[in-house]
C-alpha cells in the first residue's frame, strides 16, 4: 500500500460547538469568538501542555477585515502562549480540511510537531460593505487636508451608492449562486425531489438518533453564551427530531420556484459554529502518552469548473485520493460526505457509481462505486446538523474518527464540495 | 425502405412523442418529400385510441429545425412549382393545426427553431423552449430573398400580434428563450434538463383540460407599458391597423429603397391574411412564396448564402491532404483594427493569446 512520506500525523483529539441555525443563539457572537470558544475548550479536555503546541491553522469563509488572520487571534484571545505561531487558510466549505492538511504536511515534513487546526463561521456576523464608489470616497476624503476637499470626495456619490453591500453566497466568476447551482445538478443528473427529501429524511432521523444516544456526547462541546452567560447551548438547533418524510413534500423549491426540486428542507442551512483539532506527529503522541483516535492516511483536492457542476468535485477527489491510498471503496468502513445539499451528495454518490461518468470524465476504467448505503453518514450529516462553512471540515473529521472508534473499525473517508467548484477527500485509519 | 426522420414513441400516460431526426444530417431540415411520412405518422396518432396528447420535439442534440432545405429551393425551375411547394407545406401545417385541436402537441424546442421549423412550431397548440443559448427563434427566410412559406406569416401576426410578428419576419432576425416568451411566441422557458419532461406533463395536462395555453397578449404586468398598449390599440381597429401597415412600409422602403421585394412582399401577405382572413392570407403567402424563390434578388441571396457557409469551410489550399494544424496558443504582433479582431476570435475559441503590441506607424491602438 501506499503510504505518504514523511511523518504520520495522529489526530488526538476534536471538539465542535453546538451548531446552531444562524440568528438563534449565537447571533450575538463573531467566528472569533466561537473559534476561541472551541479552542480552549479543546485543549482543556485533552489535558495537552499549551506549551507544546507549535503551530494553530485556522479559517473562516467570510472574511472578517477586523481579523484577517484569524488563527492568530483565536490563539491569543483562548489565552494560549503568545508564541504559537498561528496562520489562516481559505478553501471555502473545505476550509478546515484544509487546516488539517495543511498541519499534517508540516508535521510530515518536521516542521512541527503539534498543531491545532480547525475553523469557524458566524454567519449571523456577516461583514456588511458600502459600494465601491462610497469606499473610494471616504479613502480619498481621508487624503484630503481642508473641508472642503473633504466633502469634494463626496459630490459623485448617488443615494443607491449608500445602500449597504451584504455578500453572497454566489459563485464570483459564474454569478450563480450555491442554491442555483444545486439546482442544476439535480436537473442535469436527473436526482428526483423525492430522493432528496428522501436523504434529508434519513440524515435529520441519524442526527437526532445520534443526539439520543449519546453518540455526540464526545464530540460536542456545551456553550455557556458571553457576554450574559445565561443561556446554555447544548445541541445542535438545526436537528429535526421528530422528521417525518410527508412534511419534507409540502415545502417550496427555493431557487427555481416552477421547475425546481431543491428546497429549505433538503439543503444545508445558515449556520454558526467551529470545531477543532489536536493533530501531532505520531511520535510525539507516544512521547506525551496520547491515544491517537486515527491517523491521516491520504489526502487529495480536486477542481472542475464552476459553470458545470459546481458541487462536483468529490467525484474527481474521491477516486484520486483512493488511488493515492491503493485502496477501493470496498476497504472503507466509514464514509462521512459533506452535504451541501441533498441533490449535491446523491449527484456525487450517482458519479462513483457511473461507468459512463468514469469513462467521460477520469479517462475510462472502472467506476470506483457507490459505497452502501448504510456506510454513509450514520450520525447524520451537513443537512441535519448545519453547515458552519470554516468548521464543517474539522466536524466531519472528528466524526468519522469517533464513529470508528465506537464501532471497533479501521478506515474513513472523508469528502467535501466547495464554493469555486472546488472538493476534498482524506481517507482516516484507526489503529 | 429509406431511414426514417419522424418517430412516434408512446410512452404512457396517453402522451406520445414524435421526433423528428433527419437521418445522416447534423441538423434538421424539412424537405417535400418529408410530408407524406409525417402525415403518414400523424394519422397513425389521430387514429390511435392510447394517445391523447403529442409532444413534438427534435431527436438532433442540438437543434430543433433549421429551416426549409435551401438546395432543394435551388432546384425549383418554375414559380408554379414553388407556389406548390408552399401550398404543400401549409396543408402539412394546418394538418398539425387541426390534430392538436383534438390532441393537443406541445413543441418541445431546444436549439434553433428558424423558418420551417418555427412554423412547425407555431402549428402546434404549445410551446416550450429551453433557456440555453442555443436555442433561438425566428423567421429568416427575408436574409434570402424569401418569405416564410408555410403558414408563418398568417400564425405568427395571429400569436404575438402584428407590431411583433413584423418586427421578426421583416428583419429575419432571431430572438432567444427569454424573449420569445415576452412576446408569447412560447409558452414556457425551461432548463434544458427537464425539456421533455415538461413538454409531456404539459401535453397531458391540455389534453386533460387542466391547463389552458394563455393567448392573452397583454398581461397585468405590460399595461404600464405604453407601447405595448399603443401597439394594441392600434391593432385592435381597421384604420389603426391601416396606419400600422402604412408605417411598417414607409419605414421598410427606406431601408431596401425598393432594392429587395421580399420585405415587401411578406408584409403584403400579413396585410392580406389579417383583412381577408386565413385563407386569403394562406394563398397570398404561397403566391409571392413561389414569384420569389425564381427571382434574381433570392437566386442571388441564396449564391452569397452557400459561398459563405463554403467559404468558412474552405482550408485556403487545394491539397486536401493538408488539415488544419492544432492551435493552442496565438502570438500577436500588431494591435490595429484586424489584429484586434484576430485576438477576440482567438479568445472566443479559448486560444491563449498574447496581447497585441502595437508596431509601427500603421498600428493604431485595438478600439
Amino acid at each position: 500500500m501506499a503510504t505518504r512520506p514523511g511523518r504520520r500525523a495522529a489526530i488526538v483529539a476534536g471538539l465542535r460547538t453546538p451548531f446552531v441555525k444562524s440568528g438563534t443563539s449565537f447571533r450575538g457572537l463573531t467566528a472569533l469568538d466561537l473559534g476561541r470558544i472551541a479552542v480552549s475548550e479543546l485543549v482543556q479536555r485533552c489535558e495537552l501542555p499549551p506549551k507544546e503546541i507549535e503551530q494553530i491553522v485556522f479559517g473562516v469563509v467570510i472574511p472578517i477585515v477586523q481579523w484577517p488572520n484569524i488563527a492568530r487571534e483565536v490563539g491569543l484571545a483562548a489565552g494560549l502562549p503568545k508564541t504559537i505561531e498561528a496562520h489562516s487558510v481559505a478553501r471555502a466549505c473545505a476550509t478546515s480540511l484544509q487546516a488539517l492538511t495543511t498541519a499534517a504536511d508540516a508535521i510530515a515534513l518536521g516542521e512541527v510537531d503539534v498543531a491545532i487546526v480547525g475553523g469557524a463561521e458566524a454567519m449571523s456576523d456577516v461583514p456588511i460593505t458600502y459600494s465601491r464608489p462610497v469606499a473610494q470616497a471616504v479613502v480619498a476624503a481621508a487624503k484630503g487636508k481642508t473641508l472642503v476637499e473633504k466633502l469634494k470626495a463626496f459630490r459623485e456619490i448617488s443615494p443607491r451608492d449608500l445602500l449597504p453591500v451584504p455578500p453572497a453566497i454566489a459563485e464570483y466568476s459564474t454569478g450563480m449562486s450555491m442554491g442555483e447551482s444545486a439546482e442544476k445538478m439535480a436537473k442535469e443528473n436527473g436526482i428526483s425531489r423525492e430522493a432528496q427529501d428522501a436523504w434529508a429524511h434519513r440524515s435529520h432521523t441519524r442526527a437526532a438518533r445520534a443526539w439520543e444516544d449519546g453518540t455526540f456526547r464526545k464530540e460536542v462541546m456545551r456553550v455557556l453564551v458571553p457576554p450574559r452567560f445565561e443561556e446554555v447551548v447544548v445541541e445542535d438547533n438545526v436537528v429535526r427530531k421528530d422528521s417525518r418524510l410527508e412534511a419534507y413534500a409540502n415545502l417550496k423549491p427555493v431557487f427555481d420556484k416552477k421547475y425546481g426540486s431543491v428546497t429549505a428542507g433538503n439543503s444545508s442551512p445558515l449556520t454558526d459554529g467551529s470545531a477543532a483539532l489536536v493533530v501531532m506527529a505520531e511520535e510525539k503522541a507516544r512521547a506525551l502518552g496520547m491515544k491517537p483516535l486515527g491517523f491521516l492516511k491520504e489526502y487529495a483536492y480536486a477542481a472542475v469548473d464552476p459553470a458545470w457542476q459546481l458541487l462536483q468535485a468529490p467525484a474527481f477527489a474521491v477516486p484520486k485520493v483512493l488511488r493515492r491510498a491503493g485502496m477501493r471503496v470496498p476497504d472503507i468502513d466509514v464514509f462521512e460526505i459533506h452535504e451541501a445539499f441533498a441533490a449535491q451528495v446523491l449527484s456525487n454518490l450517482q458519479a462513483w457509481g457511473s461507468k459512463k461518468f468514469a469513462e467521460e470524465h477520469l479517462g475510462g476504467g472502472e467506476p470506483i462505486g457507490e459505497p452502501p448505503e448504510e456506510k454513509i453518514n450514520p450520525s447524520g450529516g451537513s443537512v441535519a446538523l448545519g453547515h458552519p462553512f470554516g468548521a464543517t471540515g474539522a466536524r466531519l473529521v472528528h466524526q468519522a474518527l469517533r464513529q470508528m472508534s465506537a464501532r471497533g473499525l479501521g478506515t474513513a473517508l472523508v469528502s467535501i464540495c466547495a464554493a469555486g467548484g472546488l472538493g476534498g477527500a482524506c481517507i482516516l485509519t484507526r489503529e | 425502405m429509406a431511414a426514417k426522420t419522424f418517430r412516434l414513441e408512446t410512452p404512457g400516460e396517453g402522451v406520445g412523442v414524435v421526433s423528428m431526426d433527419v437521418p445522416g444530417e447534423p441538423v434538421n431540415t424539412l424537405r417535400a418529400d418529408f410530408a407524406g411520412e409525417l402525415e403518414e405518422l400523424l394519422r397513425r396518432a389521430a387514429e390511435d385510441p392510447a394517445i391523447t396528447s403529442l409532444v413534438l420535439t427534435s431527436g438532433k442534440a442540438d437543434g430543433f429545425i433549421a429551416g426549409a432545405d435551401v438546395q432543394m429551393l435551388q432546384r425549383i425551375t418554375t414559380r408554379e412549382e414553388a407556389t406548390e411547394l408552399a401550398r404543400g407545406g401549409q396543408q402539412a401545417m394546418s394538418r398539425l393545426e387541426e390534430l392538436g385541436k383534438r390532441k393537443p402537441i406541445v413543441a418541445a424546442i431546444h436549439g434553433a427553431a428558424l423558418g420551417g421549423g418555427l412554423e412547425v412550431a407555431l402549428a402546434c397548440t404549445y410551446r416550450i423552449a429551453t433557456d440555453d443559448r442555443r436555442t433561438q427563434l425566428g423567421q429568416p427566410e427575408v436574409q434570402l430573398g424569401l418569405i416564410p412559406g408555410a403558414g408563418g406569416t398568417q400564425r405568427l401576426p395571429r400569436l404575438i400580434g402584428i407590431a411583433e410578428a413584423l418586427d421578426l419576419i421583416l428583419t429575419g432576425k432571431s430572438v432567444r428563450a427569454s424573449k420569445a416568451r415576452r412576446l408569447g411566441l412560447v409558452d414556457e422557458v425551461v432548463p434544458r434538463p427537464i425539456l421533455l419532461q415538461v413538454a409531456r406533463r404539459r401535453a397531458a395536462e391540455l389534453a386533460s383540460g387542466a391547463l389552458r395555453p394563455d393567448r392573452s397578449r397583454v398581461h397585468l404586468r405590460q399595461i404600464a407599458d405604453r407601447e405595448v398598449l399603443q401597439a394594441v390599440a392600434l391593432e385592435e381597429n381597421p384604420i389603426g391597423r391601416r396606419i400600422l401597415f402604412q408605417q411598417a412600409r414607409k419605414a421598410l422602403l427606406k431601408k431596401t429603397r425598393g432594392h429587395y421585394p421580399a420585405p415587401e412582399k411578406a408584409l403584403e401577405a400579413v396585410r392580406i391574411g389579417i383583412e381577408d382572413g386565413i385563407e386569403a392570407g394562406l394563398r397570398a403567402e404561397a403566391e409571392r412564396f413561389g414569384e420569389l424563390v425564381v427571382s434574381d434578388v433570392s437566386r442571388n441571396l441564396v449564391q452569397i448564402f452557400f459561398a459563405t457557409t463554403a467559404l468558412k469551410k474552405d482550408t485556403g489550399v487545394d491539397d486536401p491532404s493538408v488539415k488544419p494544424a492544432r492551435v493552442s496558443k496565438v502570438g500577436m504582433v500588431g494591435a490595429g483594427l484586424m489584429g484586434a479582431g484576430i485576438a477576440a476570435e482567438s479568445a472566443r475559441r479559448s486560444w491563449r493569446s498574447s496581447p497585441p503590441r502595437p508596431t509601427g506607424r500603421d498600428s493604431r491602438p485595438a478600439t
